[in-house]
């Protein structure tokens, strides 16, 4: 079980203190899938760099089944999105695999492994290739598949298929539903697609911005497994959707007419050659 | 590069040696401001044969590699370290653009003074006019890793050590290699040029100028061959390393 009690993070310019996340406050138990959405700029990654132990929040605390974590917790994977710079490029999809494993294990069951979690992202027989030499799709395939070679208890995902295309994340989409119903874990899925949020997750957690914090708790009670076309034409997916874009859109979670205070949208700092 | 275009640049070199010859040949200018290729071809060639010039490229070649690797082996682990400390760059970065633009020539009898005269000297006076541009590649180098590279490595949890050699080596060494290289090319230049001037120390440049003294030309144009030739050999062997340990970059940067 996650929980994250009163969590806040403030950014101190000179005398400007930016509060970008207030009082966060909720519990995933095990095994759950949870979307985070909410405005660019309202603290949706801050608050998963702050679980991955990547920054660390100025007050509140993260626990683990009861054990409050600091720094990089064991249990816990992140995923960027900026896949093609998360990448090393001085290894092949094999060796970027293995990275976080081999000096845990033996190298023989760390290149077992590795080849099982290729496999399973469906990137078989491309294990020699460097990443550079894959597309944008494949590159997160890769980095999700580096991510599971740990067998994280908790998966983090930072907008991982933002700068994606639309049947590129489309298969994506499914292919994260696949793997989390053969190996449950708990996965905290941040994203700004309101439809992705619904499509992928058991319960989505609504944040507002400026500052940021959790506006609405929504359990998403679809069918599983779910489908692209039916789960979207289903009547409770539009009913979902309205509700959540009328969270979104009104002016007190900062959305529409959203200034531009935050931080600058992530996909604008990808490298020329990561689009393809 | 394909085979298209080192043969475009090959036959791009013949032509201009084959204007130069006729433009001796024909009188253009006197033998003592250009002679003919050919000619400075024998000449160079009985001096290698008469075995003078050989000791001369011996002597140079010893201090080229000595000061060389002197200055990468300082230049490289400063740059580093300068490039991943912000204590330590905030503290050493303004006297390093200071020192930098010293001229090497300038500080010569300084260095004899403190360190006589000798291959210590000579040595040290090389590395430090070629080991700037070496410590400022490794420390730009260092510095500008993405950050996200680092970011994945701590969402690891790899040791910083780990983190050192499997994300910061790896990440930092195209531009180091690129700082190597045109170090290499200094240290050829100020090799020459301290040999020149210092009077002492004997090897090609002593040599080219002693020649230029004696007004044999072509001698002399013969051994500024030679150190082009020199240089040349060394940077390619350079170049040829760095494609071996980074193959990956070439492919990354679709060279």
């Amino acid at each position: 079980m996650l929980e994250v009690r009163k969590l806040c993070k403030t950014y101190t310019r000179g005398k400007q203190a930016n509060v970008v996340l207030a009082d966060i406050e909720f519990t995933v138990p095990e095994g759950q899938f949870v979307a985070v959405l909410g405005p660019s700029g309202g603290g949706k990654s801050t608050l998963l760099r702050c679980l991955a132990g990547l920054m660390d929040p100025t007050s509140g605390s993260i626990a683990i089944n009861g054990r409050v974590i600091r720094g990089a917790p064991q249990e816990m994977v992140y995923v960027f999105q900026e896949y093609s710079r998360s990448l090393f490029p001085w290894r092949r999809l094999l060796g970027n695999v293995t990275y976080p494993i081999e000096t845990a294990v033996p190298k023989k069951m760390a290149l077992e492994r590795a080849l099982a979690m290729i496999d399973l992202v469906g990137l078989t027989g491309f294990a020699g290739h460097y990443p550079w030499e894959l597309s944008g799709g494949m590159q997160q395939r890769a980095a999700i598949a580096r991510a599971l070679v740990t067998e994280p208890k908790f998966l983090l995902m930072d907008e991982p298929f933002g700068a994606l295309d639309a049947q590129t994340r489309i298969q994506l989409e499914d292919t994260l539903l696949r793997i989390w119903t053969e190996t449950p874990r708990t996965i905290v899925f941040v994203t700004h697609d309101i439809d992705e949020a619904i499509y992928l997750a058991d319960r989505v957690i609504v944040l507002g911005a400026r500052p940021g914090r959790v506006i609405e708790d929504v359990t998403i009670e679809l069918p599983r497994p779910r489908h692209q076309i039916e789960t979207k034409e289903d009547r409770r997916f539009a009913d979902y959707r309205r509700h959540l874009f009328d969270l979104i859109l009104t002016p007190s979670a900062g959305g529409p007419g959203a200034d531009g205070q935050g931080p600058a949208p992530k996909a604008a700092r990808v490298p020329a050659n990561a689009a393809e | 590069m394909t085979k298209l275009s080192r043969l475009t640049g090959l036959i791009c070199l013949l032509a201009i040696v084959g204007l130069w010859e006729a433009v001796a040949r024909l009188g253009w200018v006197t033998p003592q401001q250009l002679p003919a290729p050919s000619i400075i071809a024998i000449a160079g060639w009985s001096d290698i044969a008469d075995g003078d010039m050989l000791g001369q490229v011996w002597l140079t070649a010893q201090h080229l590699v000595v000061s060389f690797t002197l200055a990468a082996v300082i230049g490289v682990p400063v740059g580093f370290a300068l490039g991943r400390v912000r204590l330590l760059y905030a503290a050493l970065e303004p006297m390093i653009e200071f020192l930098r633009p010293m001229p090497v020539i300038a500080i010569l009898p300084i260095a004899v003074l403190i360190l006589g005269l000798g291959n210590v000297m000579i040595d040290s006076v090389i590395a430090f006019g070629a080991g700037w541009v070496i410590l400022l590649h490794a420390m730009d180098g260092a510095r500008g890793i993405d950050p996200v590279l680092i970011e994945t490595g701590k969402t690891f949890r790899v040791s910083r050590l780990r983190r050192f050699v499997t994300i910061i080596l790896p990440a930092a060494a195209p531009q180091t290699f690129t700082g190597l290289r045109v170090g290499l090319g200094i240290a050829v230049i100020v090799t020459i040029v301290v040999e020149l001037v210092s009077g002492f120390a004997g090897g090609l440049g002593d040599y080219i100028g002693t020649l230029e003294g004696a007004l044999r030309t072509p001698e002399a144009y013969a051994g500024i061959g030679l150190v082009s030739l020199i240089g040349y050999a060394l940077g390619q062997s350079l170049l040829l390393l760095e494609h071996r340990l980074m193959a990956w970059h070439r492919g990354y940067t679709r060279q």
